[in-house]
């Protein structure tokens, strides 16, 4: 049971990444900058992942899974996750009067905050399934190679944000509440 | 910046965690705390997040 516990936590990474590479997209491509609650749910999302990258990067070090590690991990998801639930919820609740178009462009139908709404929610169901997964953990060596290039991933894909969240607050410490342009550029 | 600043944590703590479990879990809570706290302050002042 332990490679797929592995798999299971290498996916959630990979599904995060491309969220957030997503999220991305939208900002370069369509040149929707996110607002300040929007970079708040990308670091809820971003803190989401540190938990199943606690599970591989332990499992990597102590050359097993221990239900200790799931257990931690699992919790650092949810904690997170939750988090993320006030910032996307406070920001449906925002929008939700008859009338009100909206912040953004929606995408299938949903606006990025809704969507990530529904992304923290499956977060912490799909936590709740892998801390029952947890009963049937085997403590014993397990070799698990993708670890290394997902976590780079992760790193790079923040990095990428800092960089834009810099260059777009310039040298404030927020950042207005609807951004137009990158300040940092003028 | 104040984003900024929780980036690099999350970074920061994905490099405790990377190097051992001693310091990632304190900058984990420390990070949650601090961005709970950045919300909550928001909710409770007039509106300066989003609109």
């Amino acid at each position: 049971m332990n490679r797929p516990y592995l798999a299971a936590a290498t996916l959630n990474v990979w599904v995060l990444v491309l969220v957030l590479a997503a999220a991305f997209a939208v900002q370069l491509i369509l040149g929707e900058l996110p607002c300040p609650l929007c970079v708040m749910q990308r670091v809820a999302l971003m803190l989401v992942a540190l938990g199943p990258l606690h599970i591989l990067l332990r499992a990597r070090a102590a050359g097993t899974l221990t239900c200790r590690d799931a257990a931690v991990g699992n919790g650092i998801t949810i904690l997170a996750a939750l988090l993320g639930v006030i910032a996307s919820g406070r920001q449906v609740l925002l929008h939700i009067l008859p009338g009100d178009a909206g912040f953004g462009a929606p995408v299938l139908g949903l606006h990025l905050y809704t969507w990530c709404l529904i992304a923290f929610g499956c977060q912490i169901a799909a936590s709740a399934v892998m801390l029952l997964a947890t009963a049937w953990i085997e403590e014993k060596p397990v070799a698990w190679r993708p670890t290394g290039v997902t976590t780079l991933a992760f790193a790079a894909i923040v990095a990428a944000n800092l960089l834009s969240v810099v260059a777009e607050a310039g040298f404030n410490w927020d950042l207005p509440s609807d951004p137009v342009r990158y300040l940092l550029f003028g | 910046m104040v984003y900024a600043v929780f980036m690099l944590l999350v970074l920061l703590t994905l490099a405790a965690a990377w190097r051992g479990p001693a310091l990632e879990l304190p900058l984990f809570l420390v990070t949650v705390a601090w961005v709970l706290v950045h919300l909550v302050l928001d909710m409770t002042s007039p509106l300066s997040l989003s609109f």
